[in-house]
C-alpha cells in the first residue's frame, strides 16, 4: 500500500534539525513547567491540568515528513462546526467555550466506569509531541505537531471487558457555548460522535492530545481533549470529548448519520475512493498559495500504510470507505 | 401594493419613498443618471473590495483570506453571483407590482454585471481550484454532481448575455421574452448547485433558496392570474 518512493528526499526532515528540534522542545517543555501561568497561560481560556501536564512531555516518536504548518493557520482555518460553519468561526467564537472544570465520562463494556476530571485523566500519563499530517475530507492539509499521549494507554486503564469492540466518543453538547449548536438549518445532529474500532483506538499512532504547537490546546482545536487519528479523515479526529464508551456494536458516527453516501465509518485516507464532492487524489497543502495552488498527491492512509495497512488486511476498502 | 399593511400606512410605495428621499422632484433625465450611479456603485462595490482582498494577499500571503485564499475568492465571487442574478429578478417584480418602469432600465446592466459575476466565479475555479489542469476539469465536470449543475447553468446565461443587446431584442421580438425567462431555471440551478455544495448547515442555501423561489411563485402567480383575466374578458 505505502509507496516511499513517492515521497521526495526534500521533503523529509534531515536528522540533525529534527534531533535539534527535538532538545528545543525539550527546553519548551522544561520552560514552561518552571513558568506555569506565563505566556501559556496567557488570554486564552486554558484548563489548569493540561497546562501543568504539558510541562512534562516527552519528544516526539514519529519523525515528520513534512515542515509543519505555520501555528496562526493550523489555529485559524478550522472545521469545529459546534462554533459554526466558517472556516474562521472556531478562532472567533471559540473564546466561549468554558473547558474547566472539564470531566470525562467512561462507560459501556469497561470494568472501571465512571465520571473522571480532566486532571484524573491526564495524571499517569507521560505527554509527548506527535507531528503528524492532517487530511481533511475536503482535500486540503496540513502538518501539526501534537502533544498528546496514546488513546490505548488510557483504554486500558479502565479495563474493558471482553465484549468491547468499538470505542465511541462525544463532544461536549452545551449550546449556551457553542454558537453552531443553536443554528438553525444544521444538517448535524448534536451532539458529535465519532468511533474507532478497539484496534485501530489501541494503534500506537491513535493519539488523545492537549496540546499543539508546544502549547495547550487553543479551544478551536478541540480544547481540552481530543482524538487525532492521522491515517483517517480529519473528521473522525474528534474535539473536546466529554464521553468515552465502549461498545458491542459500530457507533453511528455524526456524519455517517448525515449523509451515509458521502461519509463511511472508516474514512481511511484513500486517494482511490473519491469523495461525491472532492477528488481524493489530490490534495492541498495549506497555506495555499493564490495564484500557484499547492497541489500534492494524497498517499493512501494519509502515508502511514506502512503503520496500519495491516488493520485491513482482506477488507474491500472501496466499500468500508 | 401596500393591501397587506396598517390602515395608516396604505398607499404607501418603495416608489415614493424613493422618490420623496431621493429623488425630490428631480427631472426623469437626472433621476435616471442617479439611479445608473447607484447601481453601477452596487455591482462594483464587491470586486473592488476582492481586488482590496487580494492585494493585501499578495503582499502578505495568509492575511486576508485565510490558509486557503482560492477557495475564499471562489465562494466569494458564488455569493455574488447568485445575490445579482436574484436582484435581477427581483427589480422585474417590483417594477411589475409597483409600476415603476425606471427599475427596468437598469435591469439590463445589473444582468449583465450579475453574468461576468458567474464568468469570474467559473474562472476563479478554473485556475485558482483546478489550477487550470484540464484534467480536473474533466474530472469535476463528470463525477460531481454540483459542478455540474453550476456549470449547467452557466451555459443556460449564455444565450441570455449574447441576447442582452437592443438589436436582438427587437431581432427575436415575442421569442425574446420567452428565451430570457430561462434565467428563472438559471436561478433555479445555482440554487441545487448552493444545496448540494452546502456541508453542516443549509443557512445560506436556504436563504437564496426562498429568494429564489418567492420570485418564480409570484411571477407564476401573476402569470397565471393574467391568463385568467384574459379568458374572461373574451367570454
Amino acid at each position: 500500500m505505502h509507496e516511499p518512493g513517492r515521497i521526495r528526499s526534500s521533503e523529509i526532515t534531515p536528522v540533525e534539525v529534527y534531533t535539534s528540534r527535538r532538545t528545543v522542545l525539550g527546553c519548551i517543555g522544561g520552560a514552561l513547567a518552571l513558568g506555569m501561568g506565563g505566556a501559556l497561560a496567557g488570554s486564552r481560556p486554558v484548563h489548569a491540568a493540561s497546562r501543568a501536564a504539558i510541562g512534562t512531555y516527552l519528544p516526539m516518536s514519529v519523525p515528520p515528513l513534512d515542515s509543519i504548518t505555520p501555528r496562526e493557520y493550523a489555529t485559524r482555518y478550522n472545521n469545529f462546526y459546534e462554533f459554526g460553519n466558517d472556516k474562521s468561526a472556531p478562532s472567533e467564537y471559540g473564546h466561549a467555550l468554558k473547558t474547566d472544570p472539564w470531566s470525562v465520562e467512561i462507560s459501556g463494556e469497561v470494568h472501571k466506569p465512571g465520571r473522571y476530571t480532566l486532571e484524573d485523566i491526564l495524571k499517569p500519563h507521560d505527554l509527548e509531541e506527535r507531528i503528524y499530517r492532517l487530511r481533511c475530507v475536503e482535500a486540503w492539509s496540513m502538518v501539526i505537531p501534537w502533544i498528546g499521549f496514546p488513546l490505548g494507554d488510557l483504554i486500558r486503564r479502565f479495563e474493558p471487558t471482553g465484549a468491547a469492540k468499538y470505542v465511541e466518543f462525544k463532544t461536549l453538547y452545551r449550546p449556551r457555548e457553542f454558537r453552531g449548536q443553536r443554528a438553525l438549518f444544521s444538517s448535524i445532529d448534536w451532539p458529535y460522535v465519532e468511533g474507532l474500532r478497539l484496534d485501530e483506538a489501541y494503534h500506537p499512532l491513535t493519539i488523545l492530545a492537549v496540546g499543539m504547537y508546544g502549547e495547550a490546546l487553543p479551544n478551536q482545536n478541540g480544547a481540552p481533549l481530543r482524538l487525532v487519528v492521522p491515517w483517517k479523515y480529519g473528521f473522525k479526529s474528534i474535539k473536546s470529548i466529554v464521553e468515552i464508551r465502549l461498545t458491542r456494536k459500530r457507533p453511528r458516527t455524526t456524519w455517517e448519520t448525515s449523509n451515509p453516501r458521502e461519509y463511511g465509518f472508516y474514512a481511511n485516507v484513500n486517494p482511490a475512493v473519491d469523495h461525491p464532492r472532492w477528488s481524493q487524489k489530490e490534495e492541498r497543502r495549506l497555506p495555499s498559495p493564490l495564484f500557484s495552488p499547492n497541489f500534492i498527491e494524497t498517499q493512501p492512509f494519509n502515508g502511514y500504510g506502512d503503520l496500519v495497512a495491516g488493520l485491513y488486511a482482506g477488507m474491500d476498502l472501496a466499500r468500508n470507505f | 401594493m401596500g393591501t397587506w399593511l396598517p390602515g395608516f400606512m396604505r398607499g404607501w410605495t418603495w416608489r415614493a419613498t424613493f422618490e420623496m428621499a431621493v429623488l425630490r422632484g428631480m427631472t426623469a433625465a437626472r433621476s435616471m443618471v442617479l439611479l445608473r450611479a447607484i447601481a453601477v456603485g452596487a455591482c462594483l462595490a464587491p470586486l473592488l473590495q476582492l481586488g482590496w482582498y487580494i492585494l493585501g494577499e499578495i503582499e502578505r500571503p495568509g492575511s486576508v483570506l485565510g490558509a486557503d485564499p482560492g477557495v475564499a475568492v471562489v465562494r466569494y465571487l458564488g455569493e455574488w453571483s447568485i445575490t445579482w442574478l436574484l436582484v435581477t429578478l427581483t427589480l422585474s417584480t417590483l417594477a411589475r407590482r409597483c409600476h415603476w418602469n425606471l427599475l427596468l432600465r437598469v435591469r439590463r446592466m445589473i444582468g449583465l454585471f450579475a453574468f461576468s459575476y458567474v464568468c469570474l466565479h467559473l474562472l476563479a475555479y478554473l485556475g485558482l481550484l483546478a489550477g487550470f489542469e484540464p484534467g480536473r476539469l474533466v474530472d469535476d465536470l463528470t463525477k460531481r454532481p454540483y459542478i455540474m449543475v453550476g456549470f449547467a447553468a452557466f451555459l443556460a446565461l449564455l444565450p441570455l448575455a449574447v441576447t442582452s443587446t437592443r438589436g436582438w431584442q427587437r431581432r427575436l421580438g415575442v421569442r425574446w421574452k420567452r428565451l430570457h425567462r430561462l434565467v428563472y431555471l438559471v436561478c433555479m440551478l445555482a440554487v441545487v448547485h448552493l444545496v448540494w455544495l452546502s456541508k453542516g448547515s443549509y443557512a445560506d442555501a436556504f436563504i437564496y433558496g426562498s429568494w429564489a423561489t418567492l420570485l418564480l411563485l409570484e411571477r407564476l402567480l401573476s402569470v397565471t392570474r393574467g391568463r385568467i383575466a384574459v379568458l374572461k374578458t373574451s367570454l
